[in-house]
């Protein structure tokens, strides 16, 4: 197994332990503190940072997203996206991703992204205005 | 007796003597399991299927012991001789003491 | 402002209707899309948007409004007016600069690279996108051809034939009897003909409780079947007769003039038969020879047709590989379709292609249940990589929600196509 991939895996036992309320920064200390037990290199933290999200890329993977989620609109059912701050929009993406969050379509669409896709997008969305 | 149940059954209207052939039925119910609640909290009565047999000029054909497990809209295809003119007789009989019957009669070519 | 949104539409389209004159005179690469629907209008929509005007975009639509087929059956349930169902072009006009031409296609020379209008209009193409929908297969249906649309309507494309059902079924008699003879696969939309039957029988239960629906249907199983005929049970139990191919609902013959269906031999009187025949590619992606059989194959990877690299076949009328055929999809292929063209023609950068799908259907009023899956492009196809499925027994809250996030995706995807 890559590291990699046992981070994300023990980054989400330790998330299913954590409580609504602060999952994000919890997530990131998680992942940062299993980075440094396993003596490798934030991986996972620096590609999922927004900062560095590839804009290009994710304004053609949005387009999977705006099929459902309105652009131009504020609704009450489907949430608004445009404008969401890089760091919510990871936490929740990572949160479907691992099935913490309960929703058929956004795990199965989370699901496939990898972490330097989800940063892509959490960058191209938090630039729309 | 269940609401909403309809019985269909698919067979040659001829054969020949001593041919075999293939004869499927359908009974369209809901297979009630008695462990739902209805909106007002209360058990809905169990009503399933529990038994199904088809005879031929009261012969027996076929007789069915179906567990709880089974589908709604349960569907049995099997086959029989036909050693002449005659009907088919098909019967489901259901827990809550109702019985669905279903015929057809069979024409014999030389 | 006394401006109403066909007016704007007239306004836009006028002005901008020489596109075989702009497109010559500008030198920029040229795109014509066949077909506003889910599929083309993305496409076309996704091109100009993103190319930012170094791309001419020219759309072919012989229709002004577009009634979109997703969520035509809710309005025969009498949930949506016609009007939430209708759209125009004004915006792809307006906004993205797309030349939009109300007219049929009629020819295409592939060789010469340039498509013929019925009014004569020659268009120059470098990238030609087919997105036709279906036609219906003559005599796939016996006694039934589309002369007797008016009399057996197949609302499988939706406008005046949807109009045309719901007309019939709020005047069919008291105890009356609604058939439909349900259409062999592959065909438009997996779950409609059975999300229709749902609809019709909403409206029969509250305005003509003693009719009766009968489905002859040529398949052994359909999409969704556990969670209809669940809900068929709950909400109209005795109403719904579906008859399988293993009862003889392939076996069917209807004769319009009388108002009978012959199913496996058995004569039946009826009051509406919605007949929904077999289907195939839109009409001209046939004449453009980029069918084989009824569909047209392209290649999993960009949607470009398997006969001809420079024209790309989506949605409805593609053969590629596992997706259903549904807005979603034609959606989800004309974005994939849209990167690769615009990279092709302008050298933009391409991504690999990704394809999702979800389709809704309601069986009751607040009762919503959805399938999807997503794919992938292989060698040989788009196949499914994963997926989920409403199950039965669901809690009448999860019921809600899953209509309404169906109101928001459509108003969310018909944004995505025209606005």
């Amino acid at each position: 197994m890559m590291p990699a991939e046992v981070v994300v895996l023990i980054a989400g036992v330790i998330y299913k332990r954590c409580t609504l309320n602060d999952r994000g920064t919890k997530l990131r200390k998680a992942i940062l503190s299993t980075c440094i037990c396993f003596g490798t290199l934030p991986i996972a933290e620096v590609k999922a940072d927004a900062e560095v999200g590839d804009v290009e890329l994710g304004a053609y993977l949005s387009a999977e997203c705006v099929t459902c989620h309105q652009t131009n609109a504020e609704t009450d059912g489907i949430p608004q996206i445009v404008g969401l701050d890089p760091n919510a929009f990871v936490d929740a993406m990572l949160a479907y991703k691992t099935k913490q969050r309960e929703h058929p379509i956004m795990q199965m669409m989370a699901g496939r992204l990898n972490d330097e896709e989800i940063a892509a997008l959490a960058a191209y969305f938090n630039a729309l205005e | 007796m269940a609401t909403g149940v309809k019985t269909r059954v698919k067979l040659p209207k001829q054969a020949r003597a001593g041919e075999v052939v293939t004869i499927k039925t359908l009974i369209t119910h809901r297979m009630e399991s008695g462990n739902r609640l209805n909106s007002n909290g209360l058990p809905i009565p169990r009503s399933i299927i529990h038994r199904f047999r088809c005879e031929f000029e009261g012969e027996l054909v076929i007789e069915l012991d179906i567990g709880p497990g089974i589908s709604t809209n349960p569907f049995f295809e099997f086959q029989a001789i036909v050693p002449g003119p005659g009907v088919f007789t098909f019967s489901w009989f259901d827990d809550d003491g109702a019985i669905y019957t279903d015929s057809r009669a069979i024409s014999v070519v030389s | 402002m006394t401006w109403n949104r066909r007016k704007f539409l007239g306004a836009a389209t006028g002005a901008l209707s020489a596109p075989a004159v702009l497109a010559e005179g500008s030198g920029k690469p040229r795109v014509v899309v066949i077909g506003g629907g889910a599929g083309g209008a993305t496409a076309a929509r996704y091109i100009a948007k993103d190319s930012d005007g170094a791309i001419d975009v020219t759309l072919v639509e012989p229709s002004q409004v577009y009634f979109s087929c997703f969520f035509s059956n809710l309005y025969i349930g009498g949930l949506k007016s016609i009007d939430e169902i209708g759209h125009t072009y004004g915006a792809l006009a307006a906004k993205y600069g797309i030349n939009v031409i109300h007219d049929w296609a009629v020819a295409v020379d592939r060789v010469g690279k340039n498509v013929t209008l019925a009014g004569g209009q020659v268009l120059p193409y470098d990238k030609l996108i087919l997105s036709p929908g279906i036609d219906f297969v003559e005599g796939s249906v016996q006694g039934w051809d589309l002369s007797a649309q008016n009399k057996m309507p197949h609302a499988y494309e939706a406008g005046s034939q949807s109009q045309l059902l719901r007309a019939q079924i709020e005047n069919m008699p008291q105890g009356g009897v609604f058939a439909m003879v349900a259409p062999p696969n592959p065909y438009r939309c997996p779950p409609g003909p059975y999300e229709r039957i749902s609809m019709v029988a909403h409206v029969l239960t509250t305005t003509n409780p003693t009719a009766k629906i009968i489905i002859a249907d040529p398949k052994p199983k359909f999409s969704k079947m556990a969670l209809f005929e669940d809900g068929w049970a709950t909400y109209y139990p005795g109403m719904i007769d579906w008859i399988g191919e293993d009862f003889g609902g392939g076996d069917v013959s209807v004769d319009p003039d009388q108002m009978t269906l012959v199913i496996d031999g058995e004569e039946l009187a009826v009051d509406i038969c919605n007949v929904i025949p077999a289907m195939k590619a839109g009409r001209i992606a046939e004449i453009a020879g980029v069918t084989d059989g009824r569909w047209a194959p392209v290649n999993s990877a960009d949607m470009s047709s398997k006969t001809d690299p420079d024209v790309y076949v989506l949605g409805d009328a593609s053969q590629q590989g596992d997706m259903p055929k549904s807005g979603f999809s034609a959606n989800s292929q004309a974005k994939v379709c849209a990167n690769a063209v615009r990279g092709a023609l302008t050298g933009s950068r391409m991504f690999p292609p990704r394809y999702a799908n979800t389709c809704w259907s309601l069986i009751a009023v607040n009762d919503g249940v959805k399938v999807g899956a997503t794919y992938e492009a292989t060698e040989e196809k788009i196949a499914r990589v994963d997926g989920f499925i409403s199950q039965v027994g669901e809690d009448v809250t999860l019921r809600k929600t899953t209509y309404e996030e169906s109101e928001n995706w459509y108003a969310a995807i018909t944004g995505d196509m025209f606005r």
